[in-house]
C-alpha cells in the first residue's frame, strides 16, 4: 500500500491534478497530415469518409449511395460520389532530455527534468485524453528509455511512471536518440522534444531535419532555469558541470556575465532562428513558468493558426 | 622630482590590494553545480579571446589608481631645475647654544624645534643635496652638500646634535651663509634658534646682496615665561682647608630676566646633602654674591652645590665647586744661624700659635682639636726632600737669599710648593728683588722700608672693607677679630703688583699687604710687613689666630691642582705616593668614565684628563690604590653663563630678519607646514595624480561596465 501511495505521489507531482483540470478541455491538433490505424481527429492523406470534402469520383457499384452527390451528378447526367479526407489518431512521440544538465534549479523552483516531466506528462495526458496514441523516450547519452507509441488509457500511466522514476544523469544523447527514430523509420507523427537546448544545436538540428524530411512533425519545447539565464553572480564562483564530474570552472562571474548573458540568448536565437527556418514550433519557457498554461498557450497558437 | 611627504611613500604598497584582493575572491569562490556549461565554456572562450587583455587592464588601473592616490599624498614635486640631484639644496642652521634647552613643562625649545626639523627634513627627496650648519663657539659644517639618502640617515645625523655650553652668533651664520650661496635661488634654508637677543645681535651689520634670495624658514619655538635666574659661579675661599676650619663659599647669582625677581631661593648643598638657602630678590641684570662658612669634620676631597629654583631655563641652575680639606698643613721656617734674636724671625712668632695648638685643659684632654699647623725650622741649606715635605715654607729678613736657596725655591714651587714671604725689616729690598724677582717668586718688588716709632700716631692699619682675596674676606665681619685694629709700625712700600700678582689685603690708605703670585701649581704668598712680631701688634690680637690660618690655607692652596675648573679645560690630579697608584679614571659629565694614564712632571705624578668636560657640572676622579680603597677627588667645572640670557630680539633685528632676509617664522607644525605648501606649491604637482588617478578611476568604471 505504501508502494502504491508513493507513487500516487510520485504520479501526483509530475502530472497534478490542476493541469489536468487545465488541460481537460484541450485539443492537440495535428499540423500535418497524419497516418493512423485508428480513425480519430486529424486529417490523414488517405480517403475515406468523413467532414473535409477532398473531390468527386465516379460511382462504383458498392459506394454508399449515401456518399452520392445529387446536385453534381443531375448536373453532369452521371453519378459522382464525394470523396473527404479521412481523419486519423495522431501518433507522438515525446522525446525527454534526461541528461545531467537537467538537474539545474533556482531557490525552490523545480529543476528543469522535472518541469520537463511534467511537460512531457501534460502533452500524453492530452494526446491520451483525445483518443491519439504516445510514446515516450527518455534519452541520455548513459541511458535510453523507450516507451511504445499506444492509445490506450492505461498507458499514461506507464509513461508517468517512466518519468517519475527517472533521475537525469550522464552527458546529452538526444542526437543518438533522434537518430534512432529517424532509422527506425516510424510512422508519420509528431515528435515532441523537451530538453534545455543546452548543447551544441548544429547535430541535434540536423537530426530533427531528417525527422521533418520523413514528415515527421517537429514541436521544440526548451525550458530555461532563472540562474541559467540572468546569471546573477557578481564574484569569482566555482562552477562545476553536472554532466561531467570533475569538469570546473572557476571565473570572476562578474566580469563574465555580459559575455555569458550574450552567448546564452544567442543559442536560444540560434534555435529560434532555426525552428522558424525549418518551420518548426519552437516554445521555450523558464522553470517558474506553469506547464499547463504554457502549453495551454501554445494549443491555442497552434488552433489559431491551424484551426480545426 | 622630489616627494615632500615620503612616509606616504609606503602607501604605494596599498596598490598591491586589488590583487590580494583578486586572489582572496579567487580562493573564497562561491561552488555552483552548473548545467549550462556548453554556454558557459562559449563564453569564457570569448572572454579569452575579447578580453583577456582587458582584465589585466582593468587590475592594473586599479593598482595604478590607488597608487597614484597615495603618491600624491607623498605631495611630489620637481625640482626648480633639472640639474640631476642639485635640485634644492636643503641648508639646515642648528643654534646649540644651551639657550634652546629652556621651555615650560612639557618640552624645550630644543625638543620641539628639532621635532620640525626633523619632520621637514623627512620631506626631502632622496637624491636632494643638503648641508648642516652648526651654530656654537666653533661654527662648522657638519655636513657639507651630503646627498640624501634615506630620511632615517638624515635624522640620525640631525639627532646625533645635542645643545652645548656655547653662544651662538646669528649674524655670523649669515654671512657664511651669503658667502657660501651667492645665487641661492635654489636654496632653502632652515633655521633652528630663539629669538634670544645675544644671538641675533649684530645682524643689522650683515651686508646681504640685493639678489639674495633663498627661502628662509626660522624655527623659533615659543616661550611664554622668559624668567631666568642662573648661579654663575661658586667659589670657596681657598682651594685647600684644615679640617673643622670654617671655610666660605661664594655663590653668584645672576637675573638673566628683563623682569624684577622677588625671592628667589638659593639653596646650598654640602657633600650633597642641603646645608643651607637664603632669599634673593634680583633686579633685571643684576648679579649678586652669597656666602656661607662651611665646617668639613673629616679630610678629603669634599664638593659644595649651588643651586636655584626651576625656572625657563634649568640648565644653568646648578653649579658646583670643589674643596680639599686637609688634616694639617706643614710649615717649614727658614732660619740663619748669624740671626738668632727674638724678632729675627717669624719663628717665635708662629711658635706661639703652635703652642696655643697644644693646650691642654683641666682634664687633660686638648683644647684645640681643629686641624692644625705643623711648624719645623732650619737653619741648614733645605734639601729639595725636606722642602717637598712642607706645604708651606716661610722666608723672611731672619734668613738670608742667596742665589742657591732662590732656585732651591724656584724649584720647590715649581712643584706646587707654597711660599709665603713676610718682608720685615730684616730684609734685605736688592737681594730679594734681585733673586726672587728673577726666579719669578716676588708678587711686588719692594721699594722702601718704612718705620716709625712704636706707640707713635704714624703706623698703619688694615682695612676691613677691601679684601679681595677671597680666603681673607672673612675679617669683612668682626667674627674672627676686628682686623682694623692691627697696627704696623714697620712696612715695605712696593712697586705695582707683578702680573699676574693679586692683592689679597690691603692697608687703610689702600697700600698692599697681602699679595699673591699663583702659579698653575705652586703660589707665592707675601706680606709687606713682617710676621715676626717686630714693631705689629698682630700676635696679641684675637685674630692673630685666624689670620695665620688663612693666610697658610691660601699658601697652601697651590699644592693641588684648582678644584673649580672652566669648562674644556684640563682637569688634573697631582697622585701623592705615586707607587702604590693602581689606577685613575675621570668621570665627566653625563659620559662614560676614562681610564687615564698618570704622567711625571715637575710637579710630580700628574693624572690628568685634559679634554675636561664639555658641560657643567660635577666631575670627579677616581684612585685606586694598592690595599687601600679607592678615593674619589671631585671637582667642579664650571662654564661661563654666556647663553642665559633669554631677552627677546629687537625690533629691529625682527624687522631686518622678516623683512630683508625674507625670513618667515615657523613656532609649529601648522605654521611650518602652510609656510611650506606656500613655498613650494609652484613646484608640486600633487594635483595632476590625483587627476591622473580619478581619470584611472573613470576608465576602470568604463571598462568594468564592459564586462557587466
Amino acid at each position: 500500500m505504501a508502494e502504491r501511495s508513493r507513487n500516487a505521489a510520485l504520479l501526483d507531482d509530475v502530472l497534478t491534478p490542476s493541469a489536468k483540470d487545465a488541460l481537460r478541455h484541450l485539443e492537440l491538433y495535428a499540423r500535418r497530415m497524419v497516418e493512423g490505424l485508428l480513425h480519430g481527429a486529424h486529417r490523414s492523406k488517405r480517403k475515406g469518409y468523413g467532414d473535409n470534402f477532398d473531390h468527386h469520383k465516379n460511382y462504383q457499384p458498392g459506394d454508399p449511395l449515401k456518399h452520392i452527390d445529387w446536385k453534381v451528378s443531375a448536373r453532369h447526367d452521371r453519378y459522382y460520389v464525394k470523396r473527404y479526407l479521412e481523419r486519423t489518431a495522431l501518433r507522438v512521440r515525446i522525446v525527454v532530455d534526461r541528461s545531467g544538465s537537467m538537474l539545474q534549479r533556482t531557490g525552490e523552483l523545480p529543476t528543469k527534468y522535472l518541469q520537463a516531466a511534467r511537460t512531457a506528462a501534460a502533452l500524453a495526458y492530452l494526446i491520451l485524453r483525445q483518443g491519439d496514441s504516445v510514446g515516450l523516450t527518455l534519452t541520455s547519452l548513459e541511458r535510453t528509455t523507450w516507451l511504445p507509441v499506444r492509445s490506450v488509457n492505461t498507458h499514461l500511466v506507464a509513461i508517468l511512471q517512466a518519468l517519475a522514476n527517472t533521475e537525469p544523469v550522464a552527458q546529452d544523447g538526444l542526437q543518438t536518440c533522434l537518430r534512432t527514430i529517424v532509422d527506425r523509420t516510424e510512422p508519420k507523427g509528431l515528435i515532441a522534444v523537451v530538453s534545455d537546448m543546452m548543447y551544441d544545436p548544429a547535430p541535434v538540428q540536423r537530426e530533427l531535419g531528417r525527422l521533418q524530411a520523413q514528415g515527421h512533425e517537429v514541436l521544440l519545447l526548451q525550458l530555461r532555469d532563472p540562474t541559467e539565464e540572468d546569471f546573477p553572480f557578481n564574484r569569482w564562483v566555482q562552477f562545476h558541470d553536472l554532466e561531467n564530474a570533475g569538469v570546473k570552472h572557476r571565473l570572476d562571474a562578474a566580469i563574465l556575465k555580459r559575455i555569458y548573458r550574450e552567448e546564452y540568448q544567442a543559442l536560444i536565437q540560434e534555435w529560434e532562428a532555426w525552428a522558424k527556418k525549418y518551420n518548426v514550433h519552437f516554445v521555450s519557457f523558464r522553470t517558474e513558468e506553469h506547464v499547463e498554461t504554457v502549453l495551454s498557450q501554445y494549443i491555442a497558437f497552434r488552433e489559431e493558426i491551424f484551426g480545426k | 622630482m622630489l616627494v615632500y611627504n615620503p612616509a606616504f611613500l609606503w602607501a604605494l604598497l596599498l596598490g598591491s590590494v586589488p590583487i590580494l584582493i583578486y586572489l582572496l575572491m579567487r580562493y573564497r569562490s562561491l561552488k555552483v553545480r552548473w548545467g549550462s556549461n556548453y554556454v558557459l565554456e562559449r563564453a569564457i572562450e570569448k572572454l579569452k579571446k575579447k578580453r583577456y587583455w582587458d582584465q589585466i587592464l582593468l587590475i592594473a588601473l586599479r593598482v595604478l589608481a590607488i597608487m597614484a592616490i597615495a603618491f600624491a599624498f607623498a605631495r611630489p614635486a620637481s625640482h626648480a631645475k633639472d640639474a640631476g640631484v642639485s635640485g634644492v639644496h636643503h641648508v639646515v642652521v642648528i643654534d646649540t647654544s644651551y639657550s634652546l634647552l629652556s621651555g615650560q613643562r612639557d618640552a624645550s625649545r630644543w625638543q620641539r624645534g628639532m621635532e620640525l626639523v626633523g619632520r621637514v627634513a623627512s620631506t626631502w627627496g632622496r637624491s636632494d643635496v643638503w648641508s648642516l650648519y652648526v651654530l656654537d663657539d666653533n661654527p662648522r659644517w657638519v655636513v657639507d652638500s651630503g646627498v640624501v639618502t634615506t630620511p632615517e640617515a638624515t635624522l640620525a645625523t640631525l639627532q646625533a646634535l645635542e645643545p652645548t655650553e656655547t653662544s651662538a652668533s646669528l649674524a655670523k651664520a649669515f654671512e657664511t651663509l651669503i658667502a657660501k650661496f651667492p645665487d641661492a635661488s635654489d636654496v632653502e634654508i632652515t633655521v633652528l634658534t630663539d629669538d634670544q637677543e645675544t644671538a641675533w645681535k649684530n645682524l643689522d651689520r650683515v651686508n646681504v646682496p640685493a639678489n639674495w634670495s633663498p627661502t628662509i624658514y626660522w624655527v623659533n619655538p615659543p616661550l611664554d615665561d622668559r624668567v631666568n635666574l642662573a648661579v654663575t659661579r661658586v667659589r670657596f675661599s681657598a682651594e685647600r682647608a684644615l679640617v673643622k676650619h670654617p671655610v666660605r663659599v661664594f655663590v653668584s647669582v645672576k637675573n638673566f630676566s628683563a623682569d624684577p625677581v622677588r625671592d628667589a631661593e638659593v639653596e646650598i648643598l654640602r657633600d650633597g646633602a642641603f646645608f643651607d638657602k637664603e632669599s634673593v630678590s634680583l633686579l633685571p641684570g643684576q648679579e649678586t654674591e652669597i656666602h656661607r662658612d662651611l665646617v668639613f669634620d673629616d679630610d678629603g676631597s669634599h664638593y659644595v652645590t649651588a643651586r636655584v629654583a626651576s625656572d625657563a631655563l634649568d640648565y644653568d641652575n646648578v653649579m658646583h665647586a670643589g674643596l680639599q680639606v686637609e688634616p694639617t698643613f706643614r710649615l717649614l721656617v727658614l732660619r740663619d744661624g748669624a740671626h738668632a734674636g727674638k724678632f729675627d724671625s717669624s719663628w717665635r712668632f708662629l711658635d706661639v700659635l703652635h703652642r696655643v695648638q697644644e693646650y691642654i685643659n683641666e682634664f687633660d684632654e686638648p683644647v684645640f682639636s681643629h686641624g692644625k699647623l705643623t711648624l719645623s725650622q732650619t737653619d741648614a741649606d733645605p734639601d729639595p726632600a725636606l722642602l717637598a715635605s712642607a706645604d708651606i715654607v716661610v722666608l723672611d729678613g731672619g734668613r738670608t737669599l742667596t742665589p742657591e736657596l732662590a732656585e732651591q725655591l724656584r724649584r720647590y714651587v715649581a712643584a706646587g710648593g707654597g711660599l709665603l714671604l713676610a718682608a720685615d725689616q730684616n730684609v734685605s729690598k736688592e737681594t730679594w728683588n734681585d733673586l726672587l724677582g728673577s726666579a719669578k717668586l716676588l708678587p711686588a718688588p719692594l721699594e722702601r722700608l718704612r718705620t716709625e716709632k712704636g706707640g707713635g700716631p704714624r703706623f698703619r692699619t688694615l682695612a676691613r672693607s677691601k679684601f679681595e682675596g677671597l680666603s681673607l674676606k672673612a675679617f669683612d665681619t668682626p667674627e674672627e677679630g676686628e682686623i682694623s685694629n692691627a697696627l704696623f709700625y714697620v712696612w715695605w712700600d712696593t712697586a705695582a703688583p707683578t702680573p699676574p700678582a693679586r692683592i689679597l689685603l690691603n692697608y687703610d690708605d689702600g697700600a698692599p699687604f697681602a699679595v699673591q703670585l699663583p702659579n698653575e701649581l705652586g703660589n707665592v704668598l707675601m706680606t709687606t710687613a713682617g710676621l715676626n712680631g717686630w714693631w705689629n701688634n698682630l700676635v696679641v690680637r684675637e685674630f692673630y689666630v685666624p689670620l695665620v690660618f688663612r693666610l697658610s690655607s691660601e699658601a697652601a692652596s697651590g699644592g693641588i691642582f684648582p678644584r673649580v675648573v672652566p669648562l674644556r679645560s684640563p682637569v688634573r690630579l697631582r697622585l701623592s705616593d705615586p707607587e702604590t697608584v693602581r689606577g685613575v679614571t675621570f668621570q665627566p659629565v653625563d659620559a662614560e668614565s676614562v681610564v687615564l694614564q698618570p704622567t711625571d712632571t715637575a710637579a710630580g705624578r700628574v693624572a690628568s684628563a685634559n679634554e675636561g668636560s664639555a658641560k657643567s657640572g660635577l666631575v670627579s676622579m677616581l684612585t685606586a690604590r694598592e690595599g687601600g680603597a679607592a678615593k674619589r677627588v671631585y671637582y667642579g667645572v664650571q662654564g661661563e653663563r654666556m647663553d642665559s640670557d633669554l631677552t627677546p630680539m629687537g625690533r629691529e633685528a625682527r624687522r631686518r630678519l622678516t623683512e630683508d632676509l625674507r625670513a618667515v617664522e615657523v613656532a609649529d607644525w601648522d605654521s611650518f607646514d602652510e609656510a611650506l605648501q606656500r613655498a613650494r606649491a609652484s613646484r608640486e604637482w600633487h594635483h595632476w595624480v590625483i587627476l591622473l588617478a580619478l581619470g584611472m578611476l573613470v576608465g576602470e568604471k568604463l571598462l568594468e561596465r564592459r564586462f557587466v
